[in-house]
């Protein structure tokens, strides 16, 4: 494929390129079943889409008619996408090789632009086909319109403020530990020898994946979504913190499969048992699961739900969890 | 404890088809500070990474302290001190949590006062409970050194270590190593670019091209470059890789 001329001016976009299309080369061509895979997920999608085609004009209309709630969505999404890629462009521009090449500030705008933006397109327009989709196979097609401009307006306007919105300074965009918890050693004049910080680590990194731009999308949807009209104040508290807690246990679930990868790297050379390795990174990990998904569990109870469901589910979880954790620390410990 | 520190015998290592370190010999003895020098990409740190155990080796022996690091491993490391890269650290753990951590997995019983004292020399007391991702380049690289000094290893391996610390603490670092040095407390490996500490501090040298150590220089031989100035170092180095 020829590189655009209009490319070559524009040396940081031109990088992308050539590695995107060294990609496409390197991946070679496409193989017969990964097109056979495709056709398979395609034909399912339809029959799922038929067998709900009743539902779906309903949902249609749900939609249209909510078309304010889908339109703050679309904000919320929107600018938590864009600030958080934003942030990483920054970052990364800073990193890059290019970085100190005599590049306009025009031409590095351009390119953080570009990266940061270029998701949203692709989910807007993955968004649109569906809900086109759905108004083919329900014939809802006057609902369309409304309901892809309210996004298109929805997309923008989050797009715009995030990208306009001053990020945080140069040195605080990289610390992942300003949403952590910071720990006063009780004696700081010693040192000894003790495993508490591989249990803090995975806290740690739970709670700096919990940093707001990511916690406000998650009120944001509870709050619209799984607060049915018509309960208590008391019950939508209760919703509301069930789905933090469970927000919670998610990243702690993916902290302890992140930080056993980087641990039993960073700890390889030295004579480390399993059980010294295992114990120390699982043990407070999962004392939060279980006091989390018991509060949890308790606060879905309190809002109605059927309690051996709640319960049923609640163990579930647990048992996934020690799955995932024993598979994680076993493939990460090597002696 | 034997007084050779490490022993690499035949060592071949490969990276999936390419072989990367072709039959590789090595002996450090404890008192010795060997350099390991030569070009970008001919094996240097896969070396370090099969002296330290991160990577499989595919043929040959290595020893630490007479124990091998493939069936002997605990033992093989609890005489080892490994700096990481920096970029290895963990970022959302203090540097008095890493030392914690490490000399837990280290078993050791204490952490030994002395190396407060050379925390305070580098000055890194002060970033000591702070997060490792607000470090910069030279206080990740002092956090490492630290951790390879916790327990008063015997063998010491150090890639590119002093780069990016600053010449007092530089200094300080290599008056250290050469002090544990002189009571025969441990071995230095050391992978290098610098002339420098090849002809200010190391014992011995070794060049290695293509996954192969192309030429040794003994104690003596250093010794001879060293009174020869840096520019007989500089010429001996481009003799042995013409030669190699």
């Amino acid at each position: 494929m020829q590189t655009p001329t209009w490319l070559l001016r524009q040396p940081a976009l031109l990088s992308r390129w050539l590695a995107c299309k060294e990609r496409v080369r390197r991946a070679g061509p496409v193989k017969a079943a990964a097109i056979a895979l495709a056709a398979v997920i395609g034909l399912a999608a339809l029959i799922v889409l038929l067998d709900f085609r009743f539902h779906l004009q309903s949902w249609m209309v749900a939609l249209h008619d909510y078309w304010v709630p889908v339109l703050a969505v679309a904000i919320v999404h929107s600018s938590t996408v864009v600030l958080r890629r934003h942030r990483r462009a920054v970052i990364g521009w800073a990193d890059s090789w290019l970085a100190v090449a005599p590049l306009s500030s025009g031409s590095v705008r351009l390119t953080q632009a570009i990266d940061s933006l270029a998701p949203l397109l692709w989910q807007y327009l993955a968004v649109c086909c569906v809900l086109m989709l759905m108004a083919m196979v329900s014939g809802g097609w006057t609902l369309f319109p409304r309901l892809v401009a309210a996004i298109a307006g929805g997309t923008i306007l989050g797009a715009a403020v995030a990208w306009w919105k001053p990020l945080h300074k140069r040195h605080e965009l990289r610390e992942a530990s300003r949403y952590t918890r910071s720990v006063a050693p009780k004696n700081a004049a010693s040192l000894q020898p003790s495993d508490r910080g591989l249990a803090h680590w995975c806290v740690a990194r739970a709670m700096s994946m919990g940093r707001p731009e990511n916690a406000r999308m998650l009120f944001v949807f509870v709050t619209m979504f799984a607060i049915p009209a018509g309960v208590s104040a008391l019950q939508g508290l209760a919703i509301m913190l069930s789905w933090t807690i469970a927000g919670y246990l998610v990243a702690l679930l993916s902290s302890v499969v992140t930080v056993a990868s980087a641990a039993g790297h960073w700890l390889h050379p030295t004579p480390m048992s399993f059980g010294g390795f295992a114990g120390p990174i699982a043990s407070r990990a999962l004392l939060h699961q279980a006091a989390g998904t018991a509060l949890a569990a308790a606060g879905v109870i309190a809002s109605g739900s059927p309690w051996l469901a709640v319960v049923k589910l609640s163990l579930s979880w647990m048992v996934l969890v020690m799955v995932v954790y024993a598979i994680a620390l076993r493939m990460s410990y090597r002696t | 404890m034997t007084s050779r520190v490490l022993d690499v015998a035949g060592l071949h290592a490969k990276y999936g088809a390419h072989e990367v370190l072709r039959g590789v010999e090595l002996h450090i003895a404890a008192g010795e500070w060997f350099c390991l020098l030569g070009p970008n990409g001919v094996g240097k740190s896969t070396l370090l990474s099969c002296v330290t155990g991160r990577m499989r080796i595919d043929a040959g022996e290595v020893s630490v302290c007479g124990f091998s690091l493939v069936t002997q491993a605990v033992h093989a490391k609890r005489c080892l001190g490994v700096a990481s890269a920096p970029e290895q650290l963990p970022d959302l753990l203090t540097g008095r949590q890493c030392l914690e951590v490490y000399a837990a997995a280290k078993q050791l019983d204490r952490i030994d006062p002395e190396l407060l004292e050379l925390a305070a020399q580098l000055k890194f007391t002060r970033f000591m409970d702070k997060c490792v991702d607000t470090y910069s380049l030279g206080t990740r690289q002092k956090l490492a050194v630290l951790l390879a000094l916790l327990g008063d290893p015997a063998l010491i391996v150090l890639d590119e270590a002093f780069n990016g610390l600053d010449p007092a603490s530089a200094v300080t670092l290599k008056h250290l190593l050469r002090e544990r040095l002189s009571q025969s407390r441990c071995g230095v490996l050391l992978a290098t670019h610098s002339l420098d500490i090849v002809e200010h501090y190391a014992d011995t040298a070794a060049l290695m091209l293509d996954g192969r150590v192309a030429h040794r220089w003994s104690q003596a031989e250093i010794a001879d470059l060293r009174r020869g100035g840096g520019e007989g170092l500089e010429a001996a180095l481009a003799a042995a890789a013409e030669r190699g």
